[in-house]
């Protein structure tokens, strides 16, 4: 009787511990945990001079602080580096969609680098953040950094039953997870073309009437992206077509410049904690500027 | 059996009922230089945050001390992994209030040698100096910290305080940051409806990696040096003066930003258009007046 009741126990605390893991701490998985991060001492021995003059050879040069970033984006589009949330270089990753470029001239120090992409269109990508402690004469590499795709919609509403075009670009032929969150969250999956641009035609026929949103991934070989914002769209009676905006649709673009950046956030710090303030500072509609709507341009933070 | 079976309905309502509240990990730390010190010495304390990898873009707090105990005597920033402030560290009545804001978020201080473990970041560095004997508190409130999720969910952590023993002897030791280099500027003279009823405003971002800036100075035109704030409303309003900007940092480095003149000096293309019609206008009455004259 004891026996029967003590192996009870066991079984339950047994199903107990291996569930409670999975629900309590599965909503934190991270994704593109292949990124690598690593570091050497720079030499600061200059090569020999050049021969033919007899004279000079090697001389003492004060040691190179380097940060090398390397990865994939998407093909002959803009990547920008950002330090401490300003644009410090950009460049054009090839026709493989592969970037390098290094930031130099740094002296000791925390700083925190961000990484994203831009598309053709202007589209732009998720933020990477690297928040790095930078010794002076050391050269850091970070590699393997895979950019989320770009995503767009045709229409603002759609008829129940009619397409939904939902598209934007990654890495050449690479697979597009595209995710329509209604209930049930539905996956849908598609290759990316030789440009690396992807075309989904959703048929609405499949959801409910009301709002929904749309996001995407992608994945090559082991590499896998982590999701995009998600954009929303909403099933009705009848179908709009999304209208073209003469302001940004960043989040946080105050001054319509297609940036978020220090004069945007000047502006709002200027009515940060004040009454009567504009609809346009007012991030999350609650009538005041507080940390939140901050929250909000800082996630959206271009440089 | 029935027993068994409640047991197990019983354990997944508590799991699922965990995992629809967030757990806020996060915590501030208290790193002090010195717990025993003496009268007039000086010490700093440094605020840190662990966020247990959780990404987190906005923090707002406070610190209140007992100024019979204790002087602030700066609020150094310059190690922080915020980079923009949207309040810095002031002193009102005893608590010593902040806002600020990392864009694109920070999960924790990546080590590239050691990547693989992400230490705490540091908020801020408060220096104090001893005042009178006897045991103090110094206490962080629960800090604000919102989520990098685009949504600007908050988090919070709990208070935190750490305690000082001060000395009846006294013992007059300044702490001073080593800094050699001098502060960054960004700055740009810009125009928007939302901002001081679109008037010209300068607008800035200073940096210090060590010690942090303790003043920042514009001189427009031919005006004096005068201490400012971001944003600043030029007093000049014609944009036709070069702007200089000095940040120095609490070691005494500085460093000088040059704005030129939104507006050349000079004719604009405007006034060429009005010399130009002015000259065609003579020019047709002159040859009117040729036209006119052969013609008696």
């Amino acid at each position: 009787m004891f026996k029967n009741k003590l192996n009870k126990n066991i079984v339950f605390l047994i199903i107990f511990l291996l569930f409670t893991p999975i629900f309590v701490y599965g909503v934190d998985i991270v994704v593109n945990d292949n990124i690598s991060i690593s570091a050497i001492v720079s030499s600061n021995i200059a090569p020999p001079g050049g021969g033919g003059g007899g004279g000079g050879g090697g001389g003492v040069n004060p040691p190179q602080t380097v940060v090398n970033f390397s990865g994939m984006a998407y093909p002959l589009s803009r990547v920008f580096i950002l330090q401490d949330g300003v644009i410090v270089v950009n460049t054009i990753s090839d026709p493989g969609a592969n970037f390098s470029v290094s930031v130099t001239n740094l002296s000791t120090g925390n700083y925190t680098f961000s990484v994203y992409g831009e598309d053709a269109k202007g589209r732009k990508s998720q933020s990477f953040s690297f928040p790095l402690y930078i010794t002076s004469g050391t050269t850091v590499n970070i590699g393997n950094i895979y950019l989320s795709p770009t995503i767009d919609i045709d229409k603002s509403e759609v008829k129940k039953g009619d397409n939904l075009a939902i598209f934007g670009q990654s890495v050449p032929s690479s697979d597009i997870t595209i995710s329509v969150h209604s209930d049930p969250e539905y996956f849908f999956k598609i290759k990316s073309n030789t440009n690396g641009v992807y075309l989904y035609n959703l048929d609405t026929a499949i959801l409910e009437l009301g709002k929904h949103q749309t996001k995407s991934k992608s994945a090559i070989d082991t590499r896998v992206s982590s999701f995009t914002s998600p954009l929303s769209f909403l099933v009705g009676n009848e179908t709009k077509v999304k209208e073209e905006v003469l302001c940004s649709t960043l989040r946080g673009d105050l001054n319509c410049d297609n940036h978020v950046n220090l004069v945007d956030f000047s502006i709002m710090a200027f009515w940060y904690k004040k009454t009567n303030i504009p609809a346009k500072v007012d991030l999350n509609n609650d009538t005041k500027v507080t940390l939140v709507d901050f929250s909000i341009m800082a996630y959206n933070w271009t440089g | 059996m029935k027993k068994f079976i409640l047991k197990i309905l019983f354990a997944v309502f508590f799991v699922l009922l965990m995992s629809t509240h967030h757990v806020d990990a996060s915590f501030s730390i208290l790193k002090v230089s010195e717990e025993n010190i003496s009268i007039g010495e000086q010490f700093y304390v440094d605020i840190m945050i662990n966020t247990e990898n959780e990404s987190i873009n906005g923090v707002e707090g406070s610190v209140t001390f007992d100024d019979k105990n204790l002087t602030l005597i700066r609020a150094e920033e310059g190690k922080s992994f915020i980079t923009f402030w949207i309040e810095k560290a002031v002193l009102n009545n005893n608590k010593i209030s902040f806002a600020g804001i990392v864009p694109t978020g920070f999960s924790g201080l990546i080590d590239p040698f050691n990547s693989s473990n992400k230490a705490p970041g540091t908020l801020i560095r408060l220096v104090f100096e001893g005042k009178s004997s006897g045991n103090t508190a110094i206490n962080i409130s629960p800090l604000s910290l919102t989520l990098n999720d685009g949504e600007g969910s908050i988090i919070y952590t709990a208070g935190n305080s750490t305690y000082i023993f001060i000395d009846k002897s006294e013992n007059r030791v300044v702490y001073e940051s080593k800094d050699d280099s001098a502060p960054t500027i960004d700055a740009y003279v810009t125009q928007d409806e939302n901002l001081f009823n679109n008037k010209y405003t300068l607008v800035f971002r200073v940096n210090d990696k060590e010690t942090g800036v303790d003043t920042v100075m514009v001189k427009e035109g031919n005006k004096d040096w005068k201490e400012i704030e971001s944003p600043y409303l030029l007093e000049d309003q014609s944009g036709r003066s070069i702007i200089n900007i000095r940040a120095i940092n609490f070691s005494g480095e500085s460093s000088t930003l040059t704005i030129e003149p939104t507006k050349k000096k000079g004719f604009s293309a405007y006034n060429y258009i009005i010399f130009l019609v002015v000259i065609i206008i003579l020019l047709v009455l002159k040859f009117k007046k040729y036209v006119f004259k052969k013609q008696k």
